[in-house]
Order: C-alpha cells, then sequence, then structure tokens
C-alpha cells in the first residue's frame, strides 16, 4: 500500500521537479541565458510628466518626490550656476535620474557576464555585472547588496540578474521552473546626484533598484518598460518609485552624442520661478 | 491592495504636452469646459478603464474554478467612484464590435512570461487626459502588469485611430499594501450648477485660458499643444527655436 501510495504521490510531482537532472545544461554565461534581448537602440516615450523631463523645472520643484526635511532643503539650495562652476553638470546623469532625461541609451555586453548601458547625451556608460548566468529569483546579492571595495563614482556599481518569478503546478514539491524573465539591477556605492534636473537629489547612501521588461507595441516593435525605485535614507522618507517607457529603434541615425547639457537655451529665457 | 506610488497633480488646462494627439483631439481640448463635470448626467461617470488607474487605489483579485483551479478572471475596483472590471482569462472571444460599450469595456488576458497582457475593446468614449483630451469608442486598450516585488507596473497603450496618430503610452507604480480597505463611494446627483436644460458646457471660441499654464512657465504654446513630435528627445530642438523666438518678440 505504501509503494503504491509512492507511485500516486511521484505522479502528482511535477515534470520539472523530476526532470531537473535531466533537464538542460545551465547556460555558459548571462549572455548566453538571457531570457530577453535588451541589445539595441532605445528612445524614449517622453508622454508623462513631460514638464519634469523635457525642461529643467524651476528650483524647488519636487512635486511626487517624498523628500524629507533634509531633502527639501537640498533641493531649494540647488544653485545651477554653481554646479557649472564647480563642473558637476552630470549630476542629473546618474542612475537616479539619467533614465528619466529625454536622451537615448544603448545596451550592448562588454563581456559575456556584462552589460553596458550608453546613453547619447552626457556620454555616460554604467556596466551591469551579473551575479548569476540563468534566470531565477532574486539573488542575495541584489535583495542584500555589499559594500563595494572601490571608490565611489556618478554611475556607481550595479550587479544585476535576469529575474523571472518561479511557476509551478501540482502539490509544490520540488523545484521550480521559471517563465518569462527581465534584467534585475541593483546599483550602489554612487557619488549622489540628481533625481531630476532641478537638483532634487539621492544621496551616496541610496539604493537605486531597477527592473527592465520587453514587451511587444501593439502593432509591431519592442516596448522597453524600466520600473526604478530609489530608496535613500539621507532625503528620502520612502522609496521613490518611477517607471520609464522606452521604444526600440532599428533606425540608429538620431543618436546624438554630446556632454552633459549646461548651456540649455531652454532655461535662462524662461520665467515662472526659474531664478531662486 | 495596491496604492498608488506617485502623487501627480490634475494636469492644467492646454497642458497636451506630450500626447502623440491628432488636430481633431486638439479642436475637441481646447473647446472643452471643466464644468462639464457639474452636468448631473456627467456627475457620476466613473473614470474608464484607461484612466482609472491614473491615481486611485486599487484591489485586484481572481476567482478560480474550484473543479479545475483555473483563473477564470480577474477584477479591479478603483477606489474612486468604486468602477469594477472583469479581466476573462478563459480564452472567451471579444464580442461583436457593435455590442454595448461601457465605460470599463470587455477586457480578456493573458500570461506572458510573468507579464499579465490586457486587451480592451468595446469602450465607451472617453478621455486621455482629465482636460478635454478625447479617447474615442474605437480605441483599444492593451495593458501590462509587470511586478518587481512588492511594486506593480501597470502600463497602458492606447490605440486610438480617430484621436491618436500613434499609440499612447503611459505607466503608473504602485505598492502592495493588504491592510488597506477600500471604501465605499456612494456618488449622488445634484444640481450643482442651474442652468438651461440640454445646455452643455463649452467654449465655442476655445478656452480663454487655454495657455496660461504653458506662459507662466514660458513653455511655447505650440508644446503645449501636444503632437507625437512632443514625445521625443529631438524635440528639445525645436524648444530651443520656438524660445529663441519667444525672446526675440519679447525684445522687440
Amino acid at each position: 500500500m505504501k509503494r503504491f501510495a509512492l507511485v500516486l504521490l511521484l505522479a502528482a510531482l511535477p515534470s520539472t521537479a523530476l526532470g531537473q537532472r535531466g533537464g538542460p545544461p545551465p547556460p555558459a554565461d548571462a549572455r548566453a541565458g538571457a531570457p530577453i534581448d535588451i541589445t539595441g537602440q532605445w528612445v524614449p516615450l517622453i508622454t508623462e510628466d513631460w514638464r519634469w523631463r523635457m525642461i529643467t523645472p524651476p528650483v524647488g520643484d519636487y512635486v511626487s518626490v517624498p523628500l524629507n526635511p533634509a531633502g527639501v532643503a537640498r533641493t531649494l539650495a540647488w544653485d545651477q550656476a554653481a554646479d557649472r562652476a564647480a563642473g558637476l553638470e552630470c549630476l542629473p546623469y546618474g542612475p537616479g535620474g539619467l533614465l528619466r532625461l529625454p536622451v537615448r541609451v544603448r545596451f550592448d555586453w562588454a563581456d559575456s557576464n556584462t552589460l553596458r548601458l550608453q546613453a547619447d547625451e552626457g556620454g555616460q556608460v554604467r556596466l551591469f555585472r551579473f551575479a548569476a548566468v540563468a534566470p531565477g529569483r532574486e539573488l542575495p546579492e541584489l535583495a542584500r547588496p555589499l559594500p563595494v571595495n572601490e571608490p565611489p563614482s556618478l554611475q556607481g556599481h550595479t550587479v544585476a540578474q535576469w529575474h523571472a518569478y518561479p511557476q509551478s503546478r501540482g502539490l509544490g514539491f520540488g523545484g521550480m521552473g521559471t517563465s518569462g524573465g527581465a534584467l534585475r539591477a541593483v546599483t550602489t556605492n554612487t557619488s549622489g546626484g540628481y533625481l531630476r534636473r532641478n537638483g532634487v537629489p539621492y544621496s551616496p547612501a541610496a539604493i537605486i533598484t531597477e527592473q527592465f521588461n520587453i514587451v511587444p507595441m501593439p502593432g509591431g516593435g519592442d516596448l522597453l518598460v524600466l520600473t526604478t525605485q530609489v530608496e535613500d535614507p539621507t532625503y528620502l522618507t520612502q522609496p521613490f518609485v518611477v517607471s520609464t517607457t522606452f521604444r526600440r529603434e532599428t533606425e540608429v541615425s538620431r543618436w546624438t552624442p554630446g556632454p552633459c547639457h549646461s548651456d540649455d537655451p531652454l532655461e535662462p529665457p524662461i520665467p515662472g520661478g526659474r531664478e531662486r | 491592495m495596491w496604492l498608488p506610488h506617485e502623487e501627480r497633480p490634475d494636469p492644467s488646462i492646454g497642458e497636451y504636452d506630450g500626447l502623440p494627439i491628432n488636430d481633431a483631439a486638439r479642436y475637441h481640448a481646447t473647446h472643452w469646459s471643466a464644468s462639464l463635470w457639474t452636468v448631473p448626467e456627467h456627475q457620476c461617470i466613473p473614470h474608464p478603464a484607461d484612466y482609472g488607474p491614473t491615481f486611485s487605489p486599487v484591489r485586484i483579485w481572481r476567482d478560480i474554478n474550484p473543479l479545475t483551479q483555473q483563473t477564470v478572471a480577474y477584477h479591479t475596483l478603483i477606489n474612486w467612484n468604486n468602477p469594477a472590471r472583469t479581466i476573462w482569462m478563459d480564452g472567451r472571444e471579444h464580442p461583436p464590435e457593435n455590442t454595448l460599450h461601457t465605460w470599463e469595456g470587455f477586457s480578456t488576458g493573458r500570461w506572458d512570461g510573468d507579464v499579465l497582457v490586457v486587451t480592451t475593446t468595446h469602450l465607451k468614449p472617453g478621455y486621455l487626459r482629465r482636460n478635454g483630451v478625447p479617447r474615442s469608442d474605437r480605441a483599444v486598450l492593451t495593458e501590462y502588469f509587470i511586478r518587481m516585488g512588492d511594486v506593480l507596473t501597470w502600463v497602458s497603450v492606447t490605440d486610438d485611430p480617430v484621436y491618436l496618430t500613434e499609440p499612447f503610452v503611459k505607466s503608473r507604480n504602485f505598492r502592495l499594501d493588504p491592510g488597506y480597505q477600500i471604501e465605499i463611494y456612494p456618488c449622488s446627483v445634484d444640481v450643482e450648477v442651474a442652468r438651461p436644460a440640454g445646455e452643455i458646457p463649452h467654449y465655442v471660441e476655445g478656452n480663454p485660458e487655454l495657455f496660461e499654464e504653458a506662459d507662466q512657465h514660458g513653455i511655447p504654446r505650440a508644446a503645449s499643444m501636444g503632437g507625437a513630435a512632443t514625445l521625443y528627445p529631438e524635440y528639445r530642438e525645436t524648444l530651443r527655436r520656438d524660445v529663441a523666438d519667444q525672446t526675440a518678440e519679447g525684445g522687440q
């Protein structure tokens, strides 16, 4: 009777649990294990928050950013001229703010386990170093990022994985397969930067979590959906979460390399609070 | 239960920047009056499926067939005005084109990996922004529900052959809050503004406050009127030219 029950139990187990030993070998590297192809050129669709993204908002405009008193004080004290004089024009181009700006981005593989993100305006480069090669649930390296033994920088240190939620059926014993997947990344060790071009800050203590999903655009093409969460005990009262969408560009001629912009003719002539 | 992460201000009159609208939509929007909401027939209209998740908490739950354990449908309930949606997951077809159109439309869903993809048709005419920018009853709404831990990103793509020149993409973010309780939202109709029967508020010559917000912020009026070009980074060159022209005119 016990043997019969065991047979019944095995029959009820998910096939993934039984077939793991005979399953496909793990991918050789993160590039081979990619569940999505994020490489290529992407253009942002600035359909929302236009007045915070396409132009520099007025000083002190931090609508929807959960700043604490220190963050508010820092925001109100923003001085664009001082930033320029100090050579700090690139502060909005760090991982907390860059992908909200009207810039095109490109992904390519720096090596088989490192994705490279480049932006045309600002010329910034960020490396996504993979902590695992196959898609799976959130890794400890991303859930609890460890201190990094390198000097802080504007782009910081990014650890990445292919994230996929477990999908299981049956009685729930044994291993669980995954379906789909996204690029998940956690960035620490930045030197701080701006969430918005008008000096809304994040500090070097910030932990920036990102997830990149690719979904099909109705009518054709790819849509890249980026969810960004910034946790910053120095300037925020709660996580600041935004999502940003990009369309894949097969025509790459509109890639316009340039420096972090500091002489936007939009800024000086626009009245209504730009001056402090 | 999911609570919105962002607290955005309501759109201003004449704030169409970033919307891929055509001239017909622009005409509709510039002649629209916010007093329309005071008309009794309009007071209790719930936000349509494509606008509901813009700012309000939402409950999402599912129906499971107890015999097969298959998901039959998901439902959403928005806090504001309590509009409920059903997203059929059982593979049924959308009804014929001339079937009743409703505020929430007819939705079907499917899982693509770990992303829930929802297609909605049969929507009543609605709005892309609550400042008069219209959306027609021929629009098709495609939504993607994406989780990042306890964050839900809700992406909406509206394809409207009547008022848009390309699909309108927007996204909202919510945080999981199991303890939140949605309130009932009773809505009663009242005479808020006395007016002759049949009078519908609108501006024949266009809203006189149309450019107030743009002028206050020095945003070129053409940019505030939207259009697909305003979505893309290269529009900053147009902005530069328009601002330079404005400055030159101001100097003269």
